[in-house]
C-alpha cells in the first residue's frame, strides 16, 4: 500500500510543470497551513471547475454564460480572432492588442492526429458571419496545418459573406507555437497583421 | 579544420576509448570484426550528430549499458573546441564548448566529414529511396533552407496520405505540398545541373578514353518528359490531379519529389542495367570525388574523409587517382586491414592497432609505432 504523502506527491505531479521537487514542496505546505487557508484553497478550485463552463458563443471557458468577453459592449461585434484553443485565446487576450471577439476552433485540422474539418466549430463560426463580421484574424502558429485550416474555414465561410481576412504578421518562428511568444511579440504581431488575398491563400515566408 | 581526439564511451563495442590524432593520415588497422568500422562511425557522429547505419542512435548504445557518451576535440583556425554528445534513450544533450548546440546543420557544415564506404556502390543499384535519402542529405547539409522545406514537404504527404486513409480526398493538402514540392524538384535539378560537368570530368579520369560517357540526370515521375525549365506549382497541381483517383484507391500520393530518382547512365542506358560491378564501382566514386570537391567549394572547406575499406580491388592507376584525392583531404581516416596498400600509398599516417574480442576487454586501441 502506498502512502499517503506517496499518493499527494502522485496526483499533485500529474499537474502540468510540477517536477517532483515542488510536488514536495506542495505537499508539506499543505501540512503546515491554516485550516481556513487550505479549505479555502480546496473550495476555490472546486468551485472555480464546478462553475466554469464553455461559453455557447465564442468557445472560451468562463463561469459566466455567455462569457464577459462576448457580452461587453466595449468590444467590437465585428472583428473575430480565431484560434485553435482556449489558451491561445488567453495568450491573445494577454496581450492586450486585440479589441474584437474570440472564436475558439477547437484545433487545426490535422488527420495525423485524427483532427478533421468537421471536428471544428466551423458552422457555428459562419452562424456568427452570417450576423455580420468584417474581418476575422487567423491567430495560428506557422505551420502546415495553420494553412490548411486558413483554407478549410475560408472556403466555407466564403457564402456567408464578405469578410475580410488577416493573420498574425510573419516573423513568428515556424513550427513554434503562440506559447513561445512574449506578450510583446504577440501584441505587435496582432497589431501589424497581413492581410490574405481573396482566395484565402497564404504563402509562407 | 580537423579532429584532434575522441575519447568513447559505452559506443557500440567500445566500454571505453581514448584517441588522440596527432596526424593528418590515420590508419585503424586490425582483423575484421574487432570495431574499425565503429571508430569511423563514432568520428561521423561528432559531425554529423547522427550515425550513417544505425536509424535509431539507440543501436549505437553498447549492449547492456544505459547511455553512450562521445567526447571529440575539434580544432578549427588553429582554436579548440570541445563537443560533448550524451545519448541516453531518454534524450540526447550536445554541448560544444559547454554550451547547448544552437543548430545541428550548423556544426556538420563547419566540421564537415565525408564518408565512402564499399556499400556506396548501392546507390548504382539500389532502389530510388536511397538515391534521393543521399542527395537530399547533401542538398540539406549545404543549405538549411532545403531541409526545412524537406521537412515540410514529408510532414504535407504525411498528412495527405492519412487523410486518404481516412477516406478524404487529401486535396487540401495540394497546395502545400506543391509548393514545398517544387521548391524540391528544383533545388534538385539545379544541384545537378551545377555538378554535371565536375561529374563528367571526374569519370573521365576514371575510365579508359573511348569508354561510354557517365552522366547524371533528374527523372521526375509521371512528368519523364519534362524538358529543363522549372517545375512550376500549377503543373504540380495538375500533375497531382492525374493521379487523383489512383491516390484515393491506395491512400498514397503518386506524384511529387518523393517519387522521383535521380539517373546514373552510362551512355544513354542506366548504370544498374549495364555497367560491370568495376564500372559501376568507378561511377559511384566519380561521383563522391565530384561531390568532395563541390562541398569543399561550397562550405569554403575540405570535409575530412571516412574511408571504410575501399581500396582493395583497384588497378594500379586507379588506385594512385584515388590516392591522390586523399591527400587533398585536410585529414584522413581509413578503417582497412589491408595495411600494406596505405603504407605504400600515403607513406607517413598514424597506425591504430584495433583489437576488440569481447566488448568486456575495453577494446582499447594500441598506438604502435614502426
Ligand atoms: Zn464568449
Amino acid at each position: 500500500m502506498a502512502s499517503l504523502f506517496t499518493k499527494v506527491l502522485f496526483a499533485l505531479r500529474r499537474i502540468p510543470g510540477v517536477g517532483p521537487t515542488s510536488a514536495e514542496r506542495m505537499a508539506f505546505h499543505f501540512l503546515s497551513m491554516k485550516e481556513e487557508d487550505f479549505s479555502f484553497l480546496l473550495g476555490t478550485i472546486r468551485d472555480f471547475r464546478e462553475k466554469t463552463k464553455l461559453c455557447p458563443v465564442c468557445g472560451l471557458v468562463s463561469e459566466y454564460s455567455p462569457c464577459r468577453i462576448c457580452a461587453d459592449p466595449a468590444r467590437s461585434e465585428r472583428l473575430l480572432c480565431v484560434v485553435k484553443d482556449v489558451q491561445d485565446a488567453f495568450r491573445v487576450e494577454k496581450s492586450r492588442a486585440f479589441k474584437g471577439k474570440y472564436h475558439v476552433l477547437g484545433g487545426l485540422v490535422s488527420p495525423l492526429e485524427t483532427v478533421r474539418e468537421e471536428d471544428l466549430s466551423i458552422d457555428r463560426l459562419a452562424t456568427r458571419v452570417a450576423s455580420g463580421v468584417d474581418e476575422i484574424l487567423f491567430a495560428f502558429e506557422q505551420s502546415v496545418e495553420s494553412e490548411v485550416t486558413i483554407k478549410a474555414v475560408t472556403r466555407r465561410l466564403s457564402a456567408f459573406g464578405d469578410v475580410r481576412y488577416s493573420r498574425l504578421a510573419v516573423g513568428i518562428p515556424s513550427g513554434a507555437g503562440l506559447e513561445h511568444l512574449d506578450a510583446e511579440t504577440l501584441k505587435t504581431a496582432v497589431e501589424n497583421r497581413t492581410p490574405l488575398t481573396a482566395k484565402g491563400a497564404v504563402k509562407a515566408p | 579544420m580537423r579532429l584532434s581526439s575522441l575519447h568513447l564511451v559505452h559506443f557500440r563495442s567500445y566500454a571505453s576509448c581514448d584517441l588522440a590524432f596527432p596526424a593528418r593520415y590515420n590508419l585503424f588497422t586490425g582483423a575484421n570484426g574487432q570495431g574499425k568500422t565503429n571508430l569511423i562511425e563514432a568520428i561521423y557522429y561528432c559531425s554529423a550528430l547522427r550515425s550513417f547505419r544505425a536509424h535509431n542512435a539507440q543501436d549505437c548504445i553498447q549492449h547492456g549499458r544505459p547511455f553512450f557518451h562521445l567526447q571529440a576535440e575539434w580544432e578549427d583556425d588553429a582554436v579548440r573546441h570541445d563537443l560533448a554528445i550524451h545519448h541516453a534513450p531518454s534524450g540526447r544533450t550536445i554541448r560544444l564548448d559547454q554550451k547547448p548546440l544552437p543548430s545541428a546543420r550548423r556544426h556538420a557544415r563547419r566540421f564537415p566529414v565525408l564518408f565512402l564506404s564499399p556499400q556506396d556502390t548501392a546507390l548504382a543499384w539500389g532502389a530510388p529511396a536511397l538515391r534521393r535519402d543521399w542527395f537530399d542529405r547533401l542538398l540539406s547539409l549545404m543549405k538549411d533552407s532545403y531541409g526545412e522545406t524537406l521537412a515540410s514537404y514529408e510532414k504535407t504527404l504525411r498528412q495527405r496520405n492519412r487523410e486518404l486513409k481516412q477516406g478524404g480526398t487529401g486535396e487540401l493538402w495540394n497546395g502545400p505540398l506543391a509548393e514545398a514540392g517544387c521548391r524540391l524538384v528544383n533545388a534538385r535539378r539545379s544541384f545537378l545541373a551545377a555538378v554535371r560537368t565536375r561529374f563528367q570530368a571526374a569519370f573521365h579520369r576514371f575510365f579508359e578514353p573511348g569508354e561510354a560517357v557517365g552522366d547524371l540526370a533528374y527523372l521526375i515521375r509521371h512528368d519523364e518528359d519534362r524538358g529543363p525549365e522549372p517545375l512550376d506549382e500549377a503543373r504540380f497541381l495538375e500533375r497531382l490531379a492525374s493521379c487523383a483517383a489512383r491516390d484515393r484507391a491506395t491512400a498514397t500520393t503518386g506524384f511529387g519529389p518523393h517519387k522521383d530518382d535521380f539517373a546514373f547512365l552510362l551512355g544513354d542506358r542506366p548504370v544498374r542495367e549495364h555497367a560491370s560491378q568495376g564500372q559501376t564501382r568507378l561511377f559511384v566514386y566519380a561521383l563522391q570525388w565530384t561531390v568532395h570537391e563541390y562541398l569543399a567549394r561550397a562550405l569554403g572547406r575540405r570535409p575530412i574523409l571516412l574511408v571504410d575499406d575501399i581500396f582493395s580491388d583497384l588497378d594500379e592507376k586507379r588506385t594512385q587517382l584515388l590516392f591522390e584525392g586523399l591527400r587533398e583531404a585536410p585529414q584522413v581516416f581509413i578503417a582497412s586491414a589491408n595495411e600494406v596498400l596505405v603504407r605504400a600509398w600515403l607513406g607517413d599516417y598514424e597506425r591504430f592497432e584495433i583489437r576488440g574480442g569481447s566488448a568486456q576487454a575495453m577494446a582499447r586501441p594500441v598506438h604502435v609505432l614502426e
